[in-house]
């Protein structure tokens, strides 16, 4: 193995190290300044009916569910409404978190399509549509 | 005679990809008004209410959910992380695994 593939000089290695934390912390600037753009702390979802409504927090894990008082009448539909609203959210959050990928790595990598691959088109399009709000 | 060790690794990654499908974990409040079920991935895939549910506010009810939700995604993720390890070899905890899902919480611990 030649010496540029492995530096044994301590030197050499610092700055190699240096320079890998250099670009860490360019890379970190990056996804922040990004993160605050696309708002990715506040994925919030809200029913048709405007009665109940689910947020996320930062790493796309419920953190808030407000059920008013009308929609606590309506038993039945209550729970499957949640989990919808909960799997909508997610959705919104994980396209988030792919576009600011995508911005990340450029067009090495095709993380958009990844994710529209494997997202049910349904979904894709609600989400979609909150992202735009 | 040792096994090949790339297949071996092969092997545990085969495994450690079928718990990240196959595993799940539940809570239940200590009222028993909400069951969850949660994913490896931290997804809910199970929200049941029971009657006791719907005699509570809107406010209290989501908070409950909230709560359950999170301790089921505890649990799965500690539950996750013992069997990574024991494929491994080796002690993992959910830290390892990209975190512990969310903070602890001080609400009455799941059944």
């Amino acid at each position: 193995m030649s010496d540029r593939e492995r530096p044994t000089d301590p030197e050499a290695m610092m700055r190699r190290l240096e320079q890998m934390q250099a670009e860490a912390e360019a890379m970190l600037a990056k996804f922040n300044e990004l993160s605050e753009r696309l708002g990715a702390d506040a994925v919030e979802v809200v029913s048709e009916d405007g009665r109940i409504r689910v947020k996320l927090d930062a790493e796309g894990k419920v953190a808030e569910i407000g059920i008013d008082e009308y929609a606590m009448r309506m038993r039945q539909s209550l729970a499957p409404t949640i989990m919808a609203l909960i799997q909508e959210a997610s959705a919104t959050h994980a396209l988030k978190m792919a576009q600011m990928a995508q911005s990340l790595v450029g067009d090495k990598i095709d993380v958009m399509g990844l994710v529209n691959r494997d997202m049910p088109e349904g979904l894709r399009d609600r989400a979609r549509d909150n992202l735009d709000r | 005679m040792p096994e090949d060790p790339a297949e071996d690794m092969r092997r545990k990654a085969k495994d450690i990809e079928r718990l990240a499908v196959e595993l799940e974990g539940e809570a239940v409040s200590e009222d028993g008004a909400v069951r969850v079920v949660t994913g490896a991935a931290g997804n809910v895939k199970e929200l049941d209410l029971r009657m006791s549910a719907y005699q509570m506010s809107g406010v209290e009810l989501g908070e409950l959910i909230v709560a359950t939700i999170r301790a089921a995604d505890r649990r799965t993720q500690a539950d996750l992380a013992q069997r990574v390890g024991a494929i491994m070899g080796a002690p993992v905890t959910p830290d390892d695994l990209g975190g512990s899902g969310l903070a602890p919480i001080d609400v009455e611990e799941p059944r």
